[in-house]
Order: C-alpha cells, then sequence, then structure tokens
C-alpha cells in the first residue's frame, strides 16, 4: 500500500517536472525565435534598433550635464551658479539703465561743448569700471579739439583721451597727473591713456586738472 | 531535401584555404582570423569546430564558419570564445540562408551551434533556417578615417573631453607597451572584480600569432604603469580587447588616455573603424565607452536549435558576477583561474 502510494507522487513528480520542463522550452524557443525574427526583418529592412537607444539612451539628465560641461552630481551646484549669476546680470542691468537715462538727461539740459575752439570735458561714472571708462574715451577721439577726462568709481580706474588737433597736451601725462593726484598712476600714448587711484579722490583730481587746463591754457570747459 | 551545400571541416592543415576565404572578406573581423584561431586552439585546447562551406559538388569554399566545440551537461556546443564575433563568412552572391541551414543541420542530436552577429554585418536568414536568438549587449565602432582632432571635437563628449583634460593635467602619459608590462595590470583588475583571468600566455600567443596586428599602449603616472589597453587590428578594424588600470589611478583618467591614445593612433594609420567591443547598455562600461562617441549596433548570439538558445545566454554569469569578487582570491589564482576560464567562454 505504502509502496503503491510512494510510486504515485514519484509519478506526479515526474509528470510536473515534465510538464514545466516543456513549458520553459516551448517559453525559450518562442522567445529566441521572436528574436531571431526581428534580427532578420531588421538586417534585410530597417536599421537595427541598438539596445541602448530604447533602454538607456542618454536620459535628459545626461544631456543636461553634457551641455553644462559637468558630471551629473554637479548639475545642481552648476545651476545654483547660474542663476546667481543671471540675477546678478539683471541687477547689472537695472543700473546701467537708470544710469544711463541719468546721464542722457544731464547730457540735454547742458550748454553744448564748444568744439570749435580747445575744450575739457570730465565725465564720471559712479558705478563704472575701467572697460566703461575706456569705452567712452575711445569715443571722445573723434573730439579733435577735446580732452575727455573719465573717471570710473566702480573699481577706481580712468581714462583719457586727447583729440588728434591739440598739439602739446599728451594723453599719458594728464592721465598720470590726475591718477597721482588721486594716490595712483598711469601710462599709455599721446591720444590715450589708462590710468586708477583713490575712488574717492579721482573726480576731484579730474575737475582739478581740467580747471588747471582753462586756467592755464585758456580751454574751454 | 538534401542540402545544396557541403561542409568541410577544417584543420590545421587548412590554414590557407581559410585564409583565401576569410582575409579578403570585407565583413571579417580579427576573431575570424586564422591567427585568433589558432591562439585560441594553443591555448585552451577546446576541439577546433571551424567550417569551410561548398557548393554540393563544387571544390571551391563559399563561406567559413568559426567554432569551437565545448562540451556541456548535456551534448557539445560550437560556439565562439571570448569574442564578439563569429558569424559565417559568405561570399558574394551565395544564399546565406542555405549556408545558415546547412551548418544548423550539423549539429548532432544534443548539440546546439552558437553564431554570435551584430547588427552592423546586415546577414540575414537566420529565423528561416531554424535559428533563434540571444540578445547578448551591444559594441559602439567609432569611425576613425578622420583627423582626431574632428573625432575629438565631433564625437567625444563634454564629459570625455574634460575627462581627457584631467589626464593631460595630471601628469599621466600614455606610450606603446608590451604585453608584459600590460598583464599585471590586467591581472589586478581580474583580481578587483573576481573574474578568473586569461593566462599570459595567451596574451602572448595573441602577440606572436597577430604580430604589428596586436599593439598595447600603456598609461604612466609618476614611472609606473598605472593602466594599459591591448588592441587587436585586422582589416581596417581596430578592437579594444581588454584594457585595465589600477583603481587608485583613477582620479587622473587613465582610461580615457588610453582609449583616446588608441583612437588617435587609429586615426593616422590605416584603420578606418575602432570598435570598442561588447557592454551591456545601462552599465557603467557602457555609458564610459559612450563618451568617445560613435554608432551603436547590437549583438546577438543566433542559435540553433532555438529550444537551447539558454547556451548562449549571459544571464549566468551575471549573476555570478555579484558572488564572484568575495571569491577572488580563489577564482583568480594563478593554478585555478586559467582553469576556470576555459569554462566561461562568453
Amino acid at each position: 500500500m505504502i509502496r503503491n502510494r510512494f510510486t504515485e507522487l514519484l509519478l506526479a513528480a515526474a509528470l510536473v517536472a515534465v510538464v514545466w520542463y516543456y513549458r520553459r522550452r516551448e517559453r525559450s524557443v518562442r522567445e529566441s525565435l521572436i528574436l531571431s525574427q526581428e534580427w532578420d526583418a531588421a538586417a534585410t529592412g530597417e536599421a537595427h534598433a541598438p539596445a541602448s537607444a530604447a533602454t538607456s539612451d542618454p536620459s535628459t539628465l545626461t544631456q543636461v550635464a553634457d551641455l553644462l560641461d559637468a558630471q551629473p552630481a554637479e548639475i545642481p551646484e552648476r545651476i545654483e551658479g547660474l542663476d546667481r549669476k543671471v540675477r546678478t546680470l539683471t541687477t547689472d542691468l537695472e543700473k546701467a539703465r537708470s544710469a544711463w537715462a541719468e546721464r542722457w538727461w544731464s547730457a540735454l539740459t547742458a550748454p553744448a561743448p564748444a568744439l570749435d575752439e580747445p575744450h575739457v570735458t570730465v565725465v564720471d561714472l559712479a558705478d563704472g569700471s575701467l572697460d566703461d571708462a575706456e569705452a567712452i574715451a575711445k569715443q571722445a577721439l573723434d573730439d579733435a579739439l577735446g580732452v575727455t577726462i573719465v573717471t570710473a568709481r566702480g573699481d577706481g580706474s580712468l581714462a583719457v583721451a586727447v583729440g588728434s588737433d591739440l598739439d602739446g597736451h599728451r594723453a599719458d601725462e594728464i592721465a598720470r597727473e590726475v591718477a597721482g593726484a588721486a594716490g595712483g598712476g598711469a601710462g599709455g600714448g599721446p591720444e590715450f591713456a589708462t590710468g586708477g587711484g583713490e575712488s574717492d579722490q579721482l573726480v576731484e583730481a579730474a575737475r582739478s586738472v581740467r580747471d588747471r587746463l582753462v586756467n592755464e591754457a585758456g580751454f574751454a570747459a | 531535401m538534401p542540402s545544396e551545400y557541403e561542409l568541410r571541416p577544417v584543420g590545421r592543415a587548412d590554414a590557407d584555404d581559410w585564409r583565401a576565404v576569410v582575409d579578403d572578406h570585407p565583413a571579417a573581423t580579427v576573431f575570424h582570423s586564422w591567427a585568433w584561431l589558432t591562439a585560441v586552439d594553443s591555448s585552451f585546447g577546446y576541439d577546433p569546430a571551424h567550417l569551410l562551406v561548398a557548393e554540393a559538388g563544387g571544390a571551391e569554399p563559399v563561406a567559413a564558419v568559426p567554432g569551437f566545440s565545448v562540451a556541456g551537461a548535456v551534448g557539445r556546443t560550437v560556439v565562439n570564445p571570448f569574442c564578439e564575433y563569429g558569424f559565417p563568412l559568405v561570399a558574394e552572391g551565395v544564399d546565406t540562408g542555405g549556408v545558415l541551414r546547412a551548418v544548423a543541420a550539423d549539429v548532432g542530436p544534443l548539440g546546439a551551434r552558437v553564431l554570435k552577429d551584430a547588427g552592423w554585418t546586415g546577414l540575414a536568414g537566420y529565423n528561416a533556417a531554424g535559428y533563434g536568438a540571444v540578445r547578448t549587449g551591444e559594441v559602439i565602432r567609432l569611425d576613425t578615417t578622420r583627423a582626431f582632432e574632428e573625432v575629438r571635437e565631433q564625437s567625444f563628449s563634454a564629459e570625455g573631453r574634460r575627462c581627457l583634460r584631467t589626464a593631460a593635467g595630471s601628469d599621466l602619459t600614455v606610450r606603446p607597451g608590451s604585453v608584459g608590462e600590460y598583464y599585471p595590470r590586467y591581472l589586478e583588475t581580474m583580481r578587483r572584480l573576481g573574474s578568473p583571468q586569461f593566462p599570459e600566455s595567451f596574451f602572448l600567443d595573441l602577440a606572436a600569432e597577430l604580430g604589428d596586428g596586436c599593439t598595447v599602449f600603456c598609461a604612466e603616472h609618476e614611472g609606473e604603469v598605472v593602466g594599459g589597453v591591448l588592441l587587436l587590428d585586422f582589416g581596417g578594424v581596430r578592437m579594444v580587447w581588454s584594457n585595465a588600470s589600477r583603481r587608485d589611478a583613477w582620479e587622473h583618467r587613465p582610461n580615457h588616455a588610453l582609449y583616446a591614445a588608441a583612437i588617435e593612433d587609429a586615426c593616422q594609420e590605416d584603420i578606418d573603424v575602432v570598435d570598442f567591443g561588447r557592454s551591456r547598455p545601462g552599465t557603467g562600461v557602457h555609458d564610459f565607452k559612450r563618451q568617445f562617441g560613435g554608432d551603436p549596433s547590437p549583438l546577438a548570439s543566433l542559435v540553433a536549435p532555438p529550444h537551447r538558445a539558454g547556451r548562449a545566454s549571459l544571464e549566468g554569469y551575471g549573476a555570478a558576477a555579484s558572488v564572484a569578487e568575495r571569491f577572488s582570491p580563489l577564482l583568480t589564482n594563478p593554478a585555478v583561474g586559467p582553469r576556470l576560464k576555459r569554462f566561461i567562454h562568453e
């Protein structure tokens, strides 16, 4: 009796194993044939789709990291830096717009310089930098009879332009005179020079040089 | 139905016949070359089961199929060990399906034939010839028929270029090297991964058989070799077949420098394509290779008969890798590792 029972159990287990084996085999055959069919279809027609295109196409994160020239882990820090930069630039833009409006209005209401005789002009940029001062001074080179002294108190710099028709006056000498009075130094050529000094003394020094040119050399202010 | 093709087993005396089919075939890879097959044969002692295929009644071979017969628990399997490609090289105008059918019919009652193919070959006819398939990963192949500067700027990712700048800024240098210099770094890497190693004699055999077609580059830092790469050139294609580096030197990006050197050298030499070899999408190795650009192409093992497709699956190796590191000292023991490698013919 027990022996018969044991034989039955053994046969049942063998049957389960055979069924399991053939089901597994059937699934394996089906899957592998589908894949080989797809493989042939791709080889004869459309291009093979690399697995990476479907499963590991560069993620948005990776693409962003590439754009930022950074590792994915560095992205938050880079974005924070970019955000800071945008905020700083926006603030600078607002300041520049305000300064531009103020100067435009001042220029409109100021008496026109006597362009047909030697004249001297002082331009003060309260928040300006050397780049700003240089840009204005270079523009002033078109003024053939003018001496233009631009002070930029943002970084304590200055630029001087001397018109090409003004004999006996050199930009580097005037720049050194202004910078020297403001506790700094300067250098450059006969028509264009730059320098720097103490920010809070630059305007006063520039006006002092302007007054000397008016009083001693007959420049119009 | 009798086959319209006849199969001829290839013995060691048939080298010239093999070369006549393979050497001029436009799709031939280094893994089809007699040099590679000889090196595998002499180092691992598998039974060669390469076939030359001729039209029935004809003498001239029209196809070549590489493979080695290895014993399994049930029956033998003909495989292409340690390589990416083992697809049949079929002459132009020959019916590929007929060749594949003839090869599939040759496996015996408990046997199986595994042919490793890639999407870039465009070879078709497997399904109709009774083959199943298993996807095994992906290769990336980079066009090097351009100036290196163009490859670097147009194909390398920003991250790849950044890592190369790091390597350049850390006094890491790359120079041609030898198998003897490379092997210790390879062995260290295998020990780190807990993966049985190739015997050094296999690398030396490869170098001897391939001659100028086997190139080693070594990365040096502060006078020490911290990494290397072993390249196999054949028919205008360079395979990056083995790469290793010391973990404590990774901050200097030796692997990036080595890949870039291999690519730059390929651009200057008569190499049209650099093939970075198999990797699985989504893994760190694959992401690393993607940094150098190139076109991805899928890899599959085509298996006849299809119900034995499991014999080509790499899932088992992947599962074993997770525990292998724990047994690294045993698995990579000089007396054990090379012997085990014989059974891991992925």
